[in-house]
């Protein structure tokens, strides 16, 4: 099954919706999605919205923690929202979860 | 065309409807260029012979082939004829410089009507006094992996004939070289894996040991491993990990980490500490790459085991009259997930005759099945007795009949009693 990307624009937050399963086939057109996201002059921040995906692999997972990274790098907040069912499983039993979904600290450069 | 691939060179080519008259002549003969016999060649030797029929059909003095390097930040000369120096000499050009890096950087076939330092950066098309040369991209899905270039000593229009040619000729050649470099990719994976990995676990004092690795039958080899070792201070490491990615790639990675990891340990008895600094390690030296894994360590008096988790699945723990529980330390973030990471220790108890079993997800993950029920089915079908015995049976009963899609690495070690002899059944009461 393949993926779908779309990135949602608004007031300086970046949504990048990601749908269907993010796997190995998969990282490289979202982890782009995800980078320009970050990049884009005027984001403040990105959220990365997994409510419609159905399943991620370790590739997957990757790929979420890099744009984390590359947040911090960049200054500016980034989380997941909306991972549940088997994702919200594997990101939870990979020690993940918290990590991505946590509130921007108070200032990012942190 | 059900069940079969047809082969790269039987591949319609849609992109490439050619007028007929002279143009559809040239595609006659190159589809007669690039038929099966040179399918068996090593891939240079094609790729010379694809470019010396090249060079006679378009009737220009040179044509090359370059490579995008491993890093994808070069091209490297890789098949010539008329240029076999620039082979020979190894050169190198930087994606985005000089004619062929411009082509590369554009994927967009370019032409130039004069060769000197202003439109190229390589010295040998300089001083082989060529006039005009074209150059197109060899593509593979969504990137480049080369160029193709040809070259005239005197001066040359090149027609959009021409270009449709050579871009033919390059989709050729495209299509080949990732084939060819898959194929190599994959047994050249499969044996640095199996070079990697121990064909058999050493022999540990009142360690009843069983392993597996099981490349998996959609991604081939990849970054799982497990490893085992006895430690000066009379610790023994145990390791399970699982390096995000697959091919030739995962495996390299994973052959760094297990010797940074063996390293490490050798230096401290504490898990955690261990994991930190393989983290440091992999996040400067390594610096995209992912892995979960487990460190454990087992005392020198063998009742205790402490381990430290980075973002991988829990061992099981089957007690010696057969009940299995996951032991469920908090996984902390993978290894090369982040710079803040910190990481824990958890201590358990490890009574005689119990057995920890260590796996990689390839074991319990279905696309269809949630991780918790396939951790549950690792648990009901956990049953007491020899290691090679338990690991055999959690094999066979919990990878799909087709093999596993990603691959798999299991550990089982089993603590036997203390009496000196080697061949005794396993007794709870021992």
């Amino acid at each position: 099954m393949a993926v779908s990307v779309t990135t949602r624009r608004h007031d300086g937050v970046a949504t990048v919706v990601v749908a269907g399963e993010l796997d190995l086939g998969a990282g490289e057109v979202v982890a782009e999605a995800i980078g320009l996201a970050v990049t884009a002059t005027g984001t403040n921040a990105v959220i990365v919205d997994l409510s419609e995906l159905e399943f991620v692999d370790s590739s997957g997972i990757s790929v979420l923690l890099k744009g984390r990274r590359e947040a911090d790098r960049t200054g500016i907040a980034y989380r997941i929202t909306g991972a549940a069912g088997i994702v919200q499983q594997i990101l939870s039993l990979t020690g993940v979860l918290e990590h991505l979904s946590a509130e921007p600290p108070a200032d990012p450069r942190q | 065309m059900a069940g079969v691939a047809p082969a790269w060179w039987e591949l319609p080519m849609t992109r490439h409807r050619a007028s007929e008259g002279r143009g559809g002549e040239k595609l006659r003969r190159i589809q007669a260029v690039t038929d099966a016999a040179l399918s068996g060649l090593q891939i240079d030797e094609m790729l010379a012979e694809l470019l010396e029929r090249t060079r006679e059909l378009l009737g220009v003095d040179t044509a090359t082939i370059l490579l995008v390097d491993e890093a994808g930040k070069d091209l490297v000369a890789t098949a010539a004829s008329g240029l076999e120096e620039e082979v020979r000499e190894g050169v190198r050009i930087p994606i985005g410089i000089g004619f062929a890096g411009r082509v590369a950087a554009q994927a967009h076939p370019v032409t130039i009507d004069h060769v000197d330092h202003d439109t190229v950066v390589n010295q040998i098309l300089i001083d082989k006094h060529l006039s005009s040369m074209a150059g197109v991209p060899m593509l593979a899905p969504s990137r480049v992996i080369g160029v193709l270039h040809v070259g005239s000593l005197s001066p040359r229009d090149f027609t959009e004939d021409d270009i449709e040619l050579l871009r033919l000729v390059a989709d050729r050649a495209s299509l080949a070289t990732q084939a060819r470099l898959s194929q190599l990719d994959r047994s050249a994976a499969l044996a640095l894996q199996r070079s990697l990995l121990p064909a058999r676990p050493p022999t540990i004092d009142r360690l009843d040991v069983a392993a597996r690795y099981i490349p998996g039958t959609e991604v081939g080899v990849g970054g799982d491993w497990y490893d085992l070792f006895a430690l000066p201070s009379g610790h023994v490491g145990i390791v399970i990990g699982d390096v995000a990615g697959n091919g030739l790639r995962a495996a390299v990675v994973m052959g760094r980490i297990r010797s940074a990891l063996r390293a490490y340990a050798l230096e401290t008895n504490d898990p955690a500490d261990v994991l930190t600094r393989l983290d440091r390690k992999i996040q400067l030296f390594e610096p995209d790459a992912m892995a979960t894994a487990i460190y454990a360590v087992i005392d020198p008096s063998r009742t205790t085991l402490t381990m430290s988790v980075a973002g991988h699945l829990p061992p099981v723990l089957l007690d010696a009259a057969g009940d299995a529980r996951v032991l469920d330390p908090p996984a902390d973030l993978p290894l090369g997930a982040h710079p803040t990471a910190t990481r824990n220790v958890t201590t358990a108890a490890l009574p005689t005759g119990s057995t920890l079993l260590l796996y990689t997800d390839g074991l319990i993950e279905r696309r269809d099945r949630p991780l918790l029920a396939g951790i549950r089915l690792l648990l009901d079908e956990s049953i007491p007795g020899k290691a090679e015995e338990f690991c055999a049976h959690i094999t066979s009963r919990l990878l799909p009949e087709m093999g596993p899609s990603d691959d798999v690495a299991i550990l089982v070690i089993r603590l036997t009693s203390d009496r000196p002899s080697a061949a005794q059944p396993a007794n709870p009461d021992a």
